[in-house]
């Protein structure tokens, strides 16, 4: 297992226990923007789980750019959820 | 061009973690609150990741980036964990 | 300028520690603690139309801070108006306390009153509204 696989598996695990505090905080406030990042979050270490065991070369080839995309546009929506009631 | 979608994904998740980077930041400036600086710091690498993805991707596609990618990705990771473990107040 | 108090064994608290996590946990606004100190400095019945005037505050601020010093365990209402009334000789030593470092230090007292409102995830939640009112 060379050095990158080993930083790689940490980067996701990495992504994993950020998850877990975003859902402590979730659990604590019941503010639905930190659920939002916890699977944001999620989505971005099974992406990279999925990146390194899959063994695909490039990111955009297949379609793993699309949890990327969840995973963004999910923090998105959230901030712009969490203004529209700040708002109203 | 196929890899067109992925690049404006790619761009579309650079301007969100530099605007969560910047929100938390000025956030930080105004509050002192230090889980808010390691949280922009977080997303500063974030952003620079994506750059770094989109820059591998359509500018420099001869290069891999993979390892710089990766190195961003990681320190972002890290500079958030670090900020939860030691700034999170407990009641 | 304040005393240190040694606990049970022996060791030196720092004055700060305790007497601040006393002020964040009493105080939600410093409004509160202005009016508390208020109603301190005449000890009578105060009515809420006087609060406001003295202090200089909306109703609604008026209101919010009576009510978090009444679950404070700091006054209490008597009729239409309210009376500083500390819930235990405790809570009144702290009190004097707190009078003293606000007249010494109040940006000390100000931050702690702040940053025990805006703990963690809640500033974290909040850097993320987009218009600051």
């Amino acid at each position: 297992m060379t050095l990158y696989d080993f930083l790689s598996g940490a980067l996701a695990f990495g992504f994993g226990v950020c998850a877990l505090f975003f859902l402590r905080f979730w659990r604590r406030t019941r503010e639905e923007l930190f659920l939002a990042f916890a699977l944001a979050f999620l989505l971005l270490g099974v992406g990279q789980t999925v990146l390194d065991l899959a063994n695909i070369p490039t990111e955009e080839r297949g379609s793993l750019y699309l949890l990327r995309l969840f995973a963004f546009l999910l923090i998105l929506v959230a901030i712009y959820r969490k203004n529209r009631q700040a708002r109203g | 061009m196929a890899a067109l979608f992925p690049a404006i994904v790619y761009i579309l998740c650079f301007l969100t973690s530099a605007a969560c980077a910047w929100l938390l930041g000025r956030s930080y400036s105004g509050n002192g609150t230090r889980l808010l600086l390691w949280s922009s710091i977080c997303f500063v690498f974030l952003a620079a990741n994506n750059l770094a993805l989109i820059l591998d991707l359509v500018v420099f596609p001869s290069l891999d980036l993979r390892t710089i990618r990766l190195l961003l990705a990681l320190a972002a990771v890290i500079s958030l964990i670090w900020g939860f473990v030691w700034e999170m107040e407990e009641d | 300028m304040y005393a240190c108090s040694a606990d049970s064994s022996g060791l030196v608290t720092s004055p700060d520690d305790d007497l601040l996590r006393f002020i964040g946990s009493s105080f939600r606004s410093v409004w509160s603690l202005e009016l508390l100190l208020l109603i301190r400095s005449e000890p009578r019945n105060w009515s809420r139309s006087e609060l406001i005037s003295t202090l200089r505050a909306s109703e609604l601020v008026v209101n919010k801070a009576v009510d978090e010093l009444l679950a404070a365990g700091l006054l209490s209402i008597e009729g239409d108006g309210v009376r500083y009334l500390p819930a235990s000789d405790d809570i009144a030593r702290h009190v004097e306390a707190v009078e003293k470092l606000y007249s010494a230090r109040p940006d000390a007292v100000r931050r702690a009153i702040v940053s025990s409102t805006a703990s963690g995830a809640t500033a974290f939640a909040d850097a993320f509204r987009l218009r600051k009112d």
